[in-house]
Protein backbone atom coordinates (compact mmCIF):
# COMPACT_ATOMS: atom_id res chain seq x y z
CA UNK A 1 0.00 0.00 0.00
CA UNK A 2 1.29 3.46 -0.88
CA UNK A 3 1.97 5.74 2.07
CA UNK A 4 2.45 9.39 2.96
CA UNK A 5 4.55 10.79 5.78
CA UNK A 6 4.31 14.06 7.70
CA UNK A 7 6.87 15.96 5.64
CA UNK A 8 5.33 14.87 2.35
CA UNK A 9 1.89 15.98 3.53
CA UNK A 10 3.27 19.28 4.80
CA UNK A 11 4.85 19.93 1.41
CA UNK A 12 1.57 19.23 -0.40
CA UNK A 13 -0.25 21.65 1.92
CA UNK A 14 2.39 24.31 1.32
CA UNK A 15 1.99 23.89 -2.46
CA UNK A 16 -1.77 24.34 -2.19
CA UNK A 17 -1.32 27.30 0.09
CA UNK A 18 0.97 28.98 -2.45
CA UNK A 19 -1.62 28.30 -5.10
CA UNK A 20 -4.52 29.47 -2.90
CA UNK A 21 -5.18 32.75 -4.75
CA UNK A 22 -5.90 30.75 -7.92
CA UNK A 23 -7.91 28.04 -6.15
CA UNK A 24 -10.03 30.58 -4.30
CA UNK A 25 -10.52 32.86 -7.27
CA UNK A 26 -14.19 33.76 -7.67
CA UNK A 27 -15.16 32.37 -4.27
CA UNK A 28 -16.50 35.17 -2.16
CA UNK A 29 -18.31 33.22 0.54
CA UNK A 30 -15.88 32.45 3.39
CA UNK A 31 -17.68 29.19 4.12
CA UNK A 32 -16.95 27.77 0.67
CA UNK A 33 -13.23 28.53 0.73
CA UNK A 34 -12.30 25.85 3.28
CA UNK A 35 -13.94 23.13 1.20
CA UNK A 36 -12.11 24.31 -1.93
CA UNK A 37 -8.70 24.13 -0.22
CA UNK A 38 -9.41 20.72 1.31
CA UNK A 39 -10.43 19.32 -2.06
CA UNK A 40 -7.28 20.73 -3.67
CA UNK A 41 -5.10 19.01 -1.04
CA UNK A 42 -7.13 15.81 -1.34
CA UNK A 43 -6.43 15.68 -5.08
CA UNK A 44 -2.70 16.14 -4.47
CA UNK A 45 -2.67 13.50 -1.75
CA UNK A 46 -4.40 11.07 -4.11
CA UNK A 47 -1.85 11.84 -6.83
CA UNK A 48 0.93 11.18 -4.35
CA UNK A 49 -0.66 7.87 -3.33
CA UNK A 50 -1.48 6.90 -6.94
CA UNK A 51 -5.18 6.77 -6.08
CA UNK A 52 -8.06 7.75 -8.34
CA UNK A 53 -9.40 10.80 -6.47
CA UNK A 54 -12.94 10.45 -7.78
CA UNK A 55 -13.15 6.75 -6.93
CA UNK A 56 -11.65 7.37 -3.50
CA UNK A 57 -14.12 10.15 -2.77
CA UNK A 58 -17.02 8.00 -3.95
CA UNK A 59 -15.91 5.06 -1.81
CA UNK A 60 -15.89 7.31 1.25
CA UNK A 61 -19.24 8.96 0.37
CA UNK A 62 -17.60 12.28 0.97
CA UNK A 63 -19.15 15.63 1.61
CA UNK A 64 -16.54 18.37 1.85
CA UNK A 65 -13.37 17.32 3.56
CA UNK A 66 -13.97 13.92 5.06
CA UNK A 67 -12.29 12.07 2.17
CA UNK A 68 -9.01 13.90 2.77
CA UNK A 69 -8.94 13.13 6.48
CA UNK A 70 -9.92 9.49 6.13
CA UNK A 71 -7.45 8.94 3.27
CA UNK A 72 -4.70 10.27 5.53
CA UNK A 73 -5.86 7.97 8.34
CA UNK A 74 -5.57 4.99 6.02
CA UNK A 75 -2.27 5.83 4.33
CA UNK A 76 -0.11 7.82 6.75
CA UNK A 77 3.08 6.06 7.75
CA UNK A 78 4.29 6.67 10.39
CA UNK A 79 1.24 8.20 12.06
CA UNK A 80 1.24 11.95 12.52
CA UNK A 81 -1.24 14.63 13.60
CA UNK A 82 -2.48 16.03 10.32
CA UNK A 83 -5.03 18.45 11.87
CA UNK A 84 -2.35 20.84 13.07
CA UNK A 85 -0.75 20.86 9.63
CA UNK A 86 -4.10 21.52 7.94
CA UNK A 87 -4.80 24.36 10.38
CA UNK A 88 -1.39 26.00 10.23
CA UNK A 89 -0.10 25.26 6.73
CA UNK A 90 -3.36 25.36 4.82
CA UNK A 91 -6.37 27.05 6.40
CA UNK A 92 -4.35 29.97 7.67
CA UNK A 93 -4.22 30.97 3.98
CA UNK A 94 -7.86 32.03 4.27
CA UNK B 1 -36.61 25.09 11.07
CA UNK B 2 -34.07 22.50 12.32
CA UNK B 3 -32.31 24.80 14.76
CA UNK B 4 -34.12 24.57 18.08
CA UNK B 5 -33.31 28.11 19.23
CA UNK B 6 -34.68 29.64 16.05
CA UNK B 7 -37.59 27.21 16.11
CA UNK B 8 -38.50 28.50 19.58
CA UNK B 9 -39.21 31.95 18.10
CA UNK B 10 -42.74 32.87 17.09
CA UNK B 11 -43.49 32.53 13.38
CA UNK B 12 -43.68 36.31 13.09
CA UNK B 13 -40.32 36.80 14.81
CA UNK B 14 -38.65 34.07 12.77
CA UNK B 15 -39.90 35.61 9.52
CA UNK B 16 -38.53 38.97 10.62
CA UNK B 17 -35.09 37.41 11.22
CA UNK B 18 -34.97 35.16 8.13
CA UNK B 19 -33.56 37.88 5.81
CA UNK B 20 -30.60 38.13 8.21
CA UNK B 21 -29.93 34.37 8.08
CA UNK B 22 -28.08 32.60 5.27
CA UNK B 23 -28.08 28.82 5.07
CA UNK B 24 -24.49 27.65 4.50
CA UNK B 25 -22.77 24.29 4.28
CA UNK B 26 -19.79 23.70 6.58
CA UNK B 27 -16.99 21.35 5.53
CA UNK B 28 -15.43 18.94 8.00
CA UNK B 29 -12.72 20.77 9.96
CA UNK B 30 -13.98 24.13 8.76
CA UNK B 31 -12.83 26.87 11.09
CA UNK B 32 -15.79 28.87 12.36
CA UNK B 33 -13.62 31.17 14.40
CA UNK B 34 -10.04 31.14 15.58
CA UNK B 35 -8.51 31.75 18.97
CA UNK B 36 -8.19 35.52 19.63
CA UNK B 37 -9.36 36.54 16.16
CA UNK B 38 -12.34 38.75 15.37
CA UNK B 39 -15.62 36.84 15.06
CA UNK B 40 -17.42 37.94 11.88
CA UNK B 41 -20.39 35.58 11.93
CA UNK B 42 -22.47 33.54 14.35
CA UNK B 43 -23.96 30.19 13.33
CA UNK B 44 -27.17 28.42 14.27
CA UNK B 45 -26.42 24.78 13.33
CA UNK B 46 -29.10 22.91 11.42
CA UNK B 47 -27.40 19.62 10.63
CA UNK B 48 -23.74 20.37 11.36
CA UNK B 49 -22.00 20.06 14.73
CA UNK B 50 -19.36 22.51 15.86
CA UNK B 51 -16.79 21.96 18.59
CA UNK B 52 -15.38 24.74 20.75
CA UNK B 53 -11.83 23.78 21.62
CA UNK B 54 -9.10 25.09 23.86
CA UNK B 55 -5.69 25.15 22.18
CA UNK B 56 -2.46 24.86 24.15
CA UNK B 57 0.91 26.44 23.24
CA UNK B 58 2.19 23.11 21.88
CA UNK B 59 -0.77 22.92 19.49
CA UNK B 60 -2.64 20.23 21.39
CA UNK B 61 -6.37 20.83 21.64
CA UNK B 62 -9.27 19.63 23.73
CA UNK B 63 -12.97 20.09 23.18
CA UNK B 64 -14.74 22.16 25.81
CA UNK B 65 -18.21 22.27 24.25
CA UNK B 66 -20.24 20.68 21.48
CA UNK B 67 -22.85 22.75 19.67
CA UNK B 68 -25.45 21.27 17.37
CA UNK B 69 -29.00 22.14 16.41
CA UNK B 70 -29.81 22.92 20.06
CA UNK B 71 -27.55 25.96 20.09
CA UNK B 72 -25.59 28.80 18.56
CA UNK B 73 -21.89 29.20 17.80
CA UNK B 74 -20.55 32.65 18.50
CA UNK B 75 -21.78 33.31 22.01
CA UNK B 76 -18.99 35.91 22.63
CA UNK B 77 -20.89 38.23 20.28
CA UNK B 78 -24.07 37.80 22.32
CA UNK B 79 -22.01 38.50 25.44
CA UNK B 80 -20.83 41.76 23.87
CA UNK B 81 -17.24 40.91 23.14
CA UNK B 82 -15.72 40.33 19.71
CA UNK B 83 -13.29 37.42 20.18
CA UNK B 84 -12.42 34.56 22.50
CA UNK B 85 -9.49 32.41 23.57
CA UNK B 86 -11.29 29.35 22.18
CA UNK B 87 -11.44 28.18 18.58
CA UNK B 88 -14.46 26.59 16.94
CA UNK B 89 -14.68 24.27 13.97
CA UNK B 90 -17.15 21.87 12.45
CA UNK B 91 -16.76 18.24 13.43
CA UNK B 92 -19.59 16.89 11.28
CA UNK B 93 -20.29 18.07 7.74
CA UNK B 94 -23.66 19.80 7.48
CA UNK B 95 -25.59 23.04 7.25
CA UNK B 96 -26.05 26.01 9.53
CA UNK B 97 -27.85 29.35 9.47
CA UNK B 98 -25.30 32.14 9.46
CA UNK B 99 -25.86 35.69 10.73
CA UNK B 100 -23.33 38.50 10.74
CA UNK B 101 -21.95 39.49 14.12
CA UNK B 102 -23.21 43.03 13.51
CA UNK B 103 -26.76 41.81 12.93
CA UNK B 104 -26.70 39.79 16.15
CA UNK B 105 -25.36 42.80 18.04
CA UNK B 106 -28.26 44.85 16.67
CA UNK B 107 -30.70 42.16 17.80
CA UNK B 108 -29.19 42.13 21.27
CA UNK B 109 -29.46 45.90 21.39
CA UNK B 110 -33.08 45.65 20.28
CA UNK B 111 -33.78 43.18 23.09
CA UNK B 112 -36.32 40.95 21.37
CA UNK B 113 -37.33 37.34 22.09
CA UNK B 114 -34.06 36.02 20.66
CA UNK B 115 -32.19 37.58 23.58
CA UNK B 116 -34.31 35.69 26.09
CA UNK B 117 -33.73 32.44 24.19
CA UNK B 118 -29.97 33.02 24.06
CA UNK B 119 -29.85 33.76 27.78
CA UNK B 120 -31.44 30.37 28.50
CA UNK B 121 -29.06 28.74 26.03
CA UNK B 122 -26.04 30.39 27.67
CA UNK B 123 -27.02 28.85 31.01
CA UNK B 124 -27.36 25.38 29.45
CA UNK B 125 -24.02 25.74 27.69
CA UNK B 126 -22.33 26.75 30.94
CA UNK B 127 -23.70 23.59 32.53
CA UNK B 128 -22.34 21.53 29.63
CA UNK B 129 -18.89 23.07 30.04
CA UNK B 130 -18.89 22.72 33.85
CA UNK B 131 -20.19 19.16 33.82
CA UNK B 132 -17.77 18.26 31.02
CA UNK B 133 -14.89 19.66 33.01
CA UNK B 134 -15.81 17.54 36.05
CA UNK B 135 -16.36 14.52 33.81
CA UNK B 136 -12.90 14.87 32.29
CA UNK B 137 -11.37 14.68 35.76
CA UNK B 138 -13.54 12.03 37.36
CA UNK B 139 -14.67 9.55 34.71
CA UNK B 140 -12.88 6.99 32.58
CA UNK B 141 -11.97 7.61 28.96
CA UNK B 142 -14.40 4.85 27.94
CA UNK B 143 -17.26 6.63 29.77
CA UNK B 144 -16.28 9.98 28.27
CA UNK B 145 -16.06 8.48 24.80
CA UNK B 146 -19.54 6.94 25.21
CA UNK B 147 -20.90 10.31 26.39
CA UNK B 148 -19.34 12.13 23.44
CA UNK B 149 -20.77 9.62 20.98
CA UNK B 150 -24.24 9.92 22.53
CA UNK B 151 -24.14 13.72 22.43
CA UNK B 152 -23.03 13.65 18.80
CA UNK B 153 -25.70 11.08 17.95
CA UNK B 154 -28.39 13.30 19.52
CA UNK B 155 -27.31 16.26 17.43
CA UNK B 156 -26.76 14.47 14.11
CA UNK B 157 -30.06 12.61 14.40
CA UNK B 158 -28.76 9.73 12.30
CA UNK B 159 -27.32 6.41 13.44
CA UNK B 160 -24.22 6.75 11.24
CA UNK B 161 -21.91 9.75 11.05
CA UNK B 162 -18.38 10.42 9.80
CA UNK B 163 -15.67 10.83 12.41
CA UNK B 164 -11.95 10.26 12.09
CA UNK B 165 -9.82 8.72 14.82
CA UNK B 166 -7.71 11.86 15.07
CA UNK B 167 -10.79 13.94 15.68
CA UNK B 168 -11.89 11.64 18.47
CA UNK B 169 -8.35 11.91 19.92
CA UNK B 170 -8.72 15.69 19.98
CA UNK B 171 -12.21 15.62 21.45
CA UNK B 172 -11.10 13.39 24.31
CA UNK B 173 -7.51 14.66 24.56
CA UNK B 174 -6.04 11.17 24.42
CA UNK B 175 -3.52 9.35 22.25
CA UNK B 176 -4.49 7.62 19.03
CA UNK B 177 -3.71 4.19 20.48
CA UNK B 178 -6.11 4.86 23.37
CA UNK B 179 -8.95 5.86 21.03
CA UNK B 180 -8.31 2.77 18.96
CA UNK B 181 -8.44 0.59 22.05
CA UNK B 182 -11.67 2.19 23.35
CA UNK B 183 -13.37 2.00 19.95
CA UNK B 184 -12.47 -1.69 19.71
CA UNK B 185 -13.82 -2.30 23.19
CA UNK B 186 -17.14 -0.55 22.42
CA UNK B 187 -17.33 -2.40 19.12
CA UNK B 188 -16.70 -5.78 20.73
CA UNK B 189 -19.47 -5.01 23.22
CA UNK B 190 -21.80 -4.47 20.24
CA UNK B 191 -22.47 -0.83 21.07
CA UNK B 192 -20.96 0.74 17.95
CA UNK B 193 -19.62 -0.20 14.54
CA UNK B 194 -16.65 1.76 13.21
CA UNK B 195 -15.27 1.32 9.74
CA UNK B 196 -13.38 3.67 7.41
CA UNK B 197 -14.29 6.72 9.46
CA UNK B 198 -17.99 5.90 9.65
CA UNK B 199 -19.35 5.53 13.17
CA UNK B 200 -22.65 3.70 13.64
CA UNK B 201 -24.41 3.58 16.98
CA UNK B 202 -25.80 0.05 17.08
CA UNK B 203 -26.97 -0.12 20.71
CA UNK B 204 -27.87 3.28 22.08
CA UNK B 205 -29.19 1.94 25.38
CA UNK B 206 -25.99 -0.03 25.90
CA UNK B 207 -23.94 3.05 25.08
CA UNK B 208 -25.88 5.02 27.70
CA UNK B 209 -25.08 2.31 30.23
CA UNK B 210 -21.40 2.54 29.25
CA UNK B 211 -21.47 6.33 29.70
CA UNK B 212 -21.53 8.27 32.98
CA UNK B 213 -24.28 10.38 34.57
CA UNK B 214 -22.90 13.48 32.85
CA UNK B 215 -24.65 12.62 29.59
CA UNK B 216 -28.09 12.82 31.23
CA UNK B 217 -27.23 15.89 33.31
CA UNK B 218 -26.29 17.82 30.17
CA UNK B 219 -29.18 16.51 28.07
CA UNK B 220 -31.79 17.32 30.72
CA UNK B 221 -30.39 20.83 31.18
CA UNK B 222 -30.85 21.56 27.46
CA UNK B 223 -34.36 20.12 27.55
CA UNK B 224 -35.19 22.28 30.57
CA UNK B 225 -33.70 25.39 28.97
CA UNK B 226 -35.75 24.99 25.81
CA UNK B 227 -38.90 24.02 27.68
CA UNK B 228 -38.78 27.22 29.71
CA UNK B 229 -38.61 29.48 26.68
Amino acid sequence: MSTINEQEFRTLCEEVRENAPVILQGLTDPDRKTGALLIAVFQRVCEHLHLDAQAQMASLEDRDGFALLQTLEEHMQPEFFYSNIIDHELLSAL
Amino acid sequence: MENKLLAALSEHELQRLMPLLTRVSLAMKQVVYRQNELIDYVYFPATTIVSSVATMEDGSVMEVATVGNEGMVGLPIFLRTDRTTLSAYSQVVGDAYRMTADDLRAEVQRGGPLVNILLRYTEALLIQIAQGSACNQLHTIRQRCARWLLMTHDRVGEATFAITQEFLCQMLAVRRATVSEIASSLQEAGLIRYSRGKMTITDRQGLQAASCECYNVIRLEYERALAEI
